[in-house]
């Protein structure tokens, strides 16, 4: 158990408490705010992790595979109760969520032939794109750019975006290259 | 039918397993294989079910509960959704068991410092093709400026500056 030397353990929440914590930072997190809600929720409020424990959970969730947030559930879950907390965990955020959108995707699919809803989807596209331009920015300014690292950058970039190569491909090159230029040299 | 659930199912299970560094980095790819692959849905359908699901609650991700329902209905959302979580989630679990063990090794900081610009560069790619697949038009374009600005510098919460865009959309003015 991750953290358990330096907090004293307080009776673990059940899995179906896991569920309940997890739902209601999924429905917080409108618009992309998952990190600032898992943290406000289970640091601010809840006290389960402090911020150096929440940050390693989340550090190695980014490493993952996968969404961050169901990750965060998962590594949560099993801290606690192991594959059922996990479950419960990765429940809560994702079965309430997954029921409303598809509420909107078949409402959508079902009207968007009608002039307005289009003309308000076309509108909120265009805002959503900006939220993700805005998204890349916030993490990536703070980055300590190099020049090989804004160059492995680019390289991502265009092998995606301007040749449209499969993820698969250019994560088979890219990331054996990036992790070797990143490997500890020995002195 | 099945066919499309098959499809579906061994897709989005390998992409779970791409998706280093969070779930928005594999954007360009689904659209890549979802729209010009498959042809299951338009770049513009693309679009519109993005701006969906980040306006909704839970992860982003869920995206692909959407390709999935126009791709096949609900059995195909439904596939999807479970091709997505299910492998990602148990590498998690599996590995979360054993990081006591490797927190701050050497190679793990390797690793860690080794995956973050490639990263970056895929986040960057996701924001660049959802504007391409979002807007056809300077007004297009001048919105997606501003909410970028407005999100990115200003305390407004990104929920509210996608409303806005969608009234400025529903006056005709997009």
């Amino acid at each position: 158990m991750a953290g358990s030397s330096s907090a004293p353990p307080e009776a673990p929440p059940s899995a179906a408490r896991l569920a309940v914590v997890f739902l209601r930072i999924a429905m917080l997190s409108f618009g992309g705010g998952s990190l600032m809600w898992s943290q406000r929720v289970l640091v601010e409020r809840l006290g389960w992790f402090s911020n150096a424990q929440f940050l390693g959970a989340v550090s190695l969730c980014q490493i993952l595979p996968g969404p961050n947030l169901p990750n965060l559930a998962v590594v949560v879950g099993a801290q606690y109760r192991g594959w059922r907390g996990a479950s419960a965990a990765l429940a809560g955020v994702i079965l309430v969520p997954l029921a409303i959108l598809l509420s909107a995707g078949a409402l959508y699919l079902r009207f968007n032939d009608v002039a307005l809803v289009q003309a308000v989807l076309t509108g909120m596209s265009a805002g959503a794109a900006g939220t993700a331009i805005a998204a890349a920015y916030k993490l990536a300014q703070p980055y300590p750019w190099t020049v090989t690292g804004a160059l492995l950058a680019l390289a991502t970039f265009a092998a995606v975006t301007l040749v449209q190569l499969p993820l698969a491909t250019v994560l088979a090159v890219m990331l054996p290259v990036s992790i070797a230029l990143a490997w500890p040299r020995r002195a | 039918m099945i066919k499309t659930l098959l499809a579906l199912a061994g897709y989005f299970a390998v992409l779970s397993l791409l998706a280093i560094g969070g779930g928005s980095t594999v954007i360009p790819d689904m659209h890549r294989y979802t729209v010009l692959v498959q042809g299951w849905l338009t770049d513009r359908q693309f679009g519109d079910l993005y701006a969906i699901a980040r306006t909704s609650p839970g992860p982003s991700t869920l995206i692909v509960a959407l390709v999935g329902l126009k791709a096949a209905g609900l059995p195909g959302a439904l596939v999807a959704t479970l091709a997505m979580c299910t492998p990602c989630s148990t590498v998690a679990f599996v590995v979360s068991r054993g990081r006591v063990m490797f927190a701050g090794r050497a190679w793990v900081l390797a690793i860690e410092r080794g995956l973050a610009p490639v990263t970056l560069g895929l986040i960057a790619a996701s924001a660049f093709v959802i504007t391409r697949a979002a807007d056809h038009g300077a007004l297009a374009y001048a919105v997606t400026a501003a909410t970028a600005a407005i999100a990115a510098f200003t305390r407004f919460h990104p929920l509210l500056v996608i409303f806005a865009a969608g009234a400025l959309g529903a006056l005709g003015l997009i």
